[in-house]
């Protein structure tokens, strides 16, 4: 009898203190999917978040009052503007000194509890990817209860807010399967990084022996049927692809950091060559003259440190003729995918920006983190040469 | 008709196997607790080269382990004082358990959680599972003992297109803190004196059953070192998806314990189990600690009864958690833990004195 | 007049005796006939409708009313009853007792007692001839495969039914009775030299120390036996199947049949007999490990699934694909209710029907499923009382339920069900995982009549590794563990 009363009481107390667990239900929450962050004056940042509404009628309403503030004055947190979306979406938007302030006054006006479990993508303006304030912005996100380490981190010219606005379901009903399958299918085809996901982000920002990528994209200000004679389709920024297209953004291309800055860009071909040189290429046909290859890579890529400080690429490639005429000769498509490479490792220590991972070659060489911490990596790497060994065989 | 002898002896060499594999459990969840715990923050990445000397000193523990259940019965007050201190150290390795417990699901599973609210959840469980009798835990984690090797290899699989960067430099921090980081390990061995205690399903056999032979020492050995080795193998998978940069930045003690799946977007159901495994892992460790606490203490003081001494084990588990959650948190369990091989080194030095067959 | 306890040479006394025992002539069932049986008179004591009245008028009254007059004249008083024992009656089942309680419980369960002017002893005699339902097919244990036979109320029929199919000269019927004032008459069964005697013995023991006025059930006699009346999981095996309860014998357990109950005991008993059925045997080995396959995976999405749901919809919302986020989000949004109470109403919703269609009789048990689940359940969730998802995930969990195969485990599991439903709703997967710990530790140091509950998987033992999934049939060659060890082991 004893144990049984000792067991009804544990029972009541842990049933008691229920409360304290932390749950939550699910209609309290206000699920996330897209989040943009802009520069505003006065140092502050405007939050913008496409979350969740729960109904599927459209969310009316629309409301701009901006509180007034004088010269000189640390700028007040704004009021908030409620803009309506396509149906079962609503956007939201804050300006305050910090990312995180920003969302708890999204959570005390919705009323709901801001949950990032479901973020897709985090877009952020160029303007302030091109400041120190980007990883202090990305790591206040992923410390948020619950973040998606796997967003993607997207970065654009535009304004990030009027970003993730046209960001709409074209195909589908659903925003997030259309998010997910738009970044697999571009990681599928090679325009856009393999290690844009926030976590990675944030820790290659952090590492000393790699740098960060990030989505580059842009507003589909212009559909153009224009072909620039000479140049890849691919071989362009967001923008500016020559097609139609009832989608209002573009992702192509990649944005590069050095550690915490965004110093420079690459096009949607020269993505597919970093790419390859990161031995993350999943792209299997490709388009060189006019006939079309099946790619398959036979050996993994390597990188080298060579003997001589030199930055080295090595790849074997296989090329299966599938459709066209073929023009070129197996030296000449080689000395092509050559030269493209050497392109891409130069813009990118011009960027400060070691990409490909060459600092995890170097540390390697150390054994303790002192030896390693005194080479100085990052100066170290702008001042070596590159080279790239491209073996193809057409089959 | 008396039993066949040799069914008898079958029956007995399970008991010890199931003791040895607990033992080899929860040292390796030790390992791998305070190579995140103490280690990492000395040698940084480095710590997996540490943990290595767990080994041995898990495997010097399992052989006076197994010495001191050999050894006849003594009841001086010398034995009884050193079953006192094999029960307080037990219990440390308890409040260890539970303050690992409390870090890893604050920090994973329920981040929006009351740490008292957790804490006395699991506290709930271990009394639980201590009060079925330290059978009931032997028997889980002899059945649940393929759990960390599972977690290794669930581990592996999310981690197979990961880069070893994290592993580089090798020696870390090198040098001094490295040697610190050792010393600290050593204290990861303690769970192994869970074997100079018998297994509790012994006491209410009969006297043939008590009469029967131990296992020799390579049958301890071999479980405790396997065990450890896990832990080895566990921490070395947190070295590789952790870079250096990020566990100096790391304050909190629970995001080095997280072990991080590389998996795809929403996919969390990967990392939520291996999480789940590490809580249970670290759960057996506090349970069957809590378990053995009460047997040393019944034996140290027999006149207490069992009840009496399982819930002075409880009340000063309780004692524990309570202190640490008003003084600091369960810091100062942190700091003790490497602390507790001066104990087992004590225990194991004098192993003979803690004698349990019948002379 | 006071308690005689063995009967005296006084026939006229020792009726006397048994009338006032059996509350003659209020007592109208009973039937008492004198009559004189060659040199000395004797009567015949039985219930009417318990006894077949034709044996008796053919086997004992006219045998014994044949007899010459002078037979049995130089016969001692005290061997009178042996001389009817031997000359007169023809009836195989006959022993001569002299206590009074023994023969009174034999004529109440159905046997006649023999007295003689003279003797201080009765001849008692198997002469049951009372109505009994006839073999039918088991309505709890349904098979594909197997044999379609199942144990009815007599005892005696079922030990027959046993016998069939154990013909060994090992297989041992001891008589035991169960209860105080109203005996139950139970028979444990077991191969002599195949279970152990001490576990025999211990039974026996536990059924016979029942101070309990009566125990009428196998399932009240089950609760004597057991070692821990507090946990949830049942610690002996019940089964309606003669089949069945024959392997059980060969396993070396002890199966113990009871008066007026349909179902065999066989201890002791591991948890995982509770997940086998008796067709694992009779079908080939793959298809059985398929099936028993799918019933552990019935059984885990009966025990969790509601728990895991209302974990992750309150706790762990990232566990969720985005789609399937949304989809739950619009409608929970609408339902009014917390989802821990919309989780515990569906569930009680659901028992309530399975309650309601056990009791109700005959056809409206199969209206009342139709109607509850399809009409109720649409109805509520088009008026938004509860959300599709929950319903499917209740449904779904009371799908597995139906999947053990041992009914008295499927009901300890609702139970075990609603903790981890209460788990996932107060501390998610933290919660759960813990409680799960703790419920497998307490599994773990179950006993059965002395052998753990969760052997041969913890602690390891040397037997037959059809524990889990079922192996084919030349590669079991061990006994179960707690047989005795044969020469081959």
């Amino acid at each position: 009898m004893r144990r049984i009363a000792l067991f009804a009481a544990l029972l009541a107390c842990l049933t008691l203190l229920g409360g304290c667990g932390g749950g939550q239900e699910i209609e309290s929450c206000l699920f996330v999917l897209a989040m943009a962050v802009d520069p505003a004056e006065n140092g502050n940042l405007t939050v913008t978040v496409k979350a969740l509404s729960g109904t599927q009628e459209a969310v009316g309403g629309a409301s701009d009052e901006t509180a007034p503030q004088e010269d000189g004055e640390q700028a007040q947190p704004a009021a908030r503007t409620l803009e309506t979306p396509e149906p079962g979406y609503i956007v939201l938007s804050a300006t305050a000194p910090s990312c995180l302030r920003a969302l708890s006054l999204l959570s005390a006006t919705t009323p709901r509890t801001v949950n990032l479990s479901q973020l897709q993508e985090i877009v952020i303006s160029r303007t302030l990817a091109e400041t120190d304030a980007t990883l202090s912005i990305l790591k206040e996100i992923y410390a948020m209860y619950r973040a998606n380490g796997e967003a993607i981190v997207v970065v654009t010219p535009d304004d990030a807010g009027d970003f993730i606005r046209r960001q709409r379901a074209i195909l589908g009903v659903r925003l997030s399967k259309y998010l997910e399958v738009l970044f697999d299918h571009f990681s599928q085809i090679d325009t856009i990084p393999p290690d844009a996901q926030l976590a990675a982000v944030i820790s290659a920002m952090e590492s000393s022996v790699t740098d960060a990528t990030a989505v580059y994209a842009a507003g589909n200000a212009f559909d153009s049927t224009l072909l620039l004679s000479g140049a890849a389709d691919l071989d362009r920024l967001p923008g500016h692809l020559p097609r139609t297209s009832p989608a209002e953004n573009e992702y192509l291309g990649t944005a590069l950091f050095s550690g915490a800055r965004m110093t420079g860009t690459l096009t949607g071909e020269e993505t597919g060559i970093l790419c390859l040189m990161m031995g993350r290429a999943q792209r299997r046909s490709a388009f060189i003259g006019n006939a079309q290859y099946a790619v398959s890579l036979p050996t993994r890529v390597k990188r080298t440190l060579e003997a001589d400080g030199a930055l080295g690429v090595r790849v074997h490639m296989n090329l299966t003729h599938v459709a066209g005429v073929r023009e070129n000769a197996q030296a000449d498509i080689a000395a092509q995918i050559e030269r493209a490479c050497v392109d891409v490792l130069l813009k990118l220590r011009a960027a400060s920006c070691d990409a490909v991972g060459f600092g995890r070659l170097a540390i390697r060489r150390h054994l303790t983190i002192a030896d390693w911490e005194a080479q100085n990596w990052a100066q170290d790497y702008e001042g070596r040469p590159v080279r790239a060994a491209v073996h193809v065989k057409v089959l | 008709m008396p039993e066949d002898q040799r069914t008898i002896e079958n029956r007995v060499r399970a008991s010890w196997r199931v003791r040895a594999c607990t033992a080899g459990l929860c040292t390796g969840a030790q390992v791998f607790l305070l190579g995140t715990g103490a280690a990492m923050p000395l040698a940084l990445n480095g710590a997996w080269i540490a943990s290595l000397c767990a080994l041995p000193a898990a495997a010097l523990v399992a052989l006076c382990g197994r010495r001191a259940c050999a050894a006849p019965r003594r009841d001086g007050p010398l034995s009884r004082a050193l079953f006192l201190l094999l029960g307080a150290t037990l219990l440390l390795c308890a409040v260890f358990a539970l303050a690992s417990l409390v870090n890893l699901a604050g920090e994973t599973l329920l981040v929006q959680a009351r740490a008292a609210w957790i804490a006395a959840y699991a506290l709930a469980a271990c009394a639980l599972c201590a009060c079925f009798g330290g059978a009931g835990v032997g028997r889980l984690c002899f059945s649940l003992r393929w759990m960390m090797p599972l977690l290794l290899g669930l581990a592996a699989l999310t981690q197979r297109e990961a880069r070893i960067e994290g592993l580089f430099p090798l020696l870390g921090t090198g040098g001094r803190p490295l040697l610190a980081a050792c010393a600290c390990m050593l204290g990861a061995s303690a769970p192994a004196l869970l074997l100079m205690l018998p297994p509790p399903e012994l006491r209410e056999a009969g006297e043939a059953a008590r009469a029967c032979p131990v296992p020799g020492a390579g049958f301890f050995v071999v479980r405790v070192l396997a065990g450890a080795a896990v832990g080895v193998l566990l921490l070395f998978a947190a070295s590789v998806c952790i870079t250096y940069e990020a566990i100096e930045a790391s304050g909190e003690w629970g995001v080095r314990l997280h072990i991080v799946a590389d998996t795809q977007a929403h996919e969390g159901v990967t990392q939520t189990l291996l999480t789940v495994l590490e809580l249970t892992a670290t759960e057996l460790l506090a349970a069957a600690t809590l378990s053995a606490a009460e047997q040393a203490i019944v034996r140290a003081l027999p006149a207490a009864g069992r009840h009496r001494a399982g819930l002075a084990a409880l009340v000063l588990l309780l004692a524990a958690a309570l202190s640490a959650m008003t003084v600091n948190g369960f810091v100062w369990a942190l700091y003790a833990a490497p602390l507790l091989f001066a104990p087992a080194l004590v225990l194991a030095l004098c192993h003979g004195r803690l004698g349990d067959r019948a002379p | 007049m006071e308690d005689a306890v063995t009967l005296t040479p006084s026939l006229a006394r020792n009726l006397a005796v048994l009338s006032a025992r059996l509350h003659v002539p209020q007592n109208a069932d009973v039937l008492i006939r004198r009559f004189q049986s060659g040199a000395f008179a004797s009567a015949v004591v039985a219930i009417d409708g318990m006894v077949n009245s034709q044996r008796i008028d053919e086997n004992i009254l006219k045998p014994c009313m044949d007899l010459p007059r002078s037979a049995g004249a130089d016969v001692a008083g005290a061997a009178r009853a042996a001389f009817l024992m031997e000359n007169a009656v023809s009836v195989i089942a006959a022993k001569r007792k002299d206590n009074v309680d023994e023969i009174l419980s034999d004529v109440l369960g159905g046997q006649c007692a023999l007295l003689c002017e003279g003797c201080a002893q009765a001849v008692v005699m198997d002469v049951r001839g009372y109505d009994k339902r006839t073999i039918g097919k088991p309505e709890v244990e349904h098979v594909v495969l197997g044999p379609h036979e199942s144990f009815s109320e007599s005892l005696r029929t079922n030990i027959t039914l046993l016998r069939r199919i154990v013909q060994r000269e090992e297989l041992v019927t001891q008589f035991v009775s169960a209860g105080g004032k109203m005996k139950t008459r139970c028979a444990l069964l077991y191969l002599r030299g195949t279970a152990q005697e001490a576990m025999v013995e211990k039974l026996r023991a536990r059924i016979e120390s029942c101070d309990y006025d009566f125990a009428l059930t196998s399932g009240e006699v089950e609760q004597l036996i057991e070692d821990s009346p507090l946990s949830l999981i049942p610690s002996a095996i019940r089964t309606e199947r003669p089949d069945r309860a024959a392997s059980f014998l060969a396993e070396g357990q002890v199966v113990v049949l009871t008066e007026g109950s349909p179902a065999a005991i066989g201890a002791p008993a591991t948890i995982f007999h509770h997940l086998h059925t008796s067709d694992d045997a009779s079908m080939r080995w793959q298809y059985s490990t398929y099936l028993r396959v799918i019933r552990l995976i019935g059984m885990l999405i009966h025990v969790f699934l509601p728990g895991l749901s209302l974990a992750v919809l309150r706790f762990h919302q990232e566990l969720l694909s985005p789609m399937l986020l949304t989809s739950v989000y619009e409608t929970s949004s609408r339902v009014p209710i917390p989802v821990y109470l919309e989780a515990l109403l569906m569930t009680l919703a659901f028992d309530l029907i399975n309650e309601a269609g056990l009791r109700a009789p005959g056809a409206m048990g199969n209206a009342l499923g139709i109607v509850s689940g399809l009409i109720l359940g649409q109805s509520a969730v088009s008026a938004d009382i509860v959300s599709p998802l929950l319903l499917i995930v209740v449904a779904a969990s009371g799908l597995g339920g139906f999947c053990v195969p041992s009914y008295a485990l499927s009901i300890g599991l609702k139970i075990v069900q609603l903790l981890f439903l209460t788990a996932g709703a107060l501390g998610g997967l933290y919660a759960m995982s813990l409680l799960l710990i703790a419920l497998l530790c307490a599994m773990c140091a179950m006993q059965s009549t002395g052998s753990p509950l969760c052997a041969p998987l913890t602690p390891p033992r040397r037997a037959n590794r059809d524990f889990l999934l079922r192996l084919p049939m030349r590669y079991q060659k061990a006994r179960a563990f707690f047989a005795r060890r044969s020469k081959d082991d």
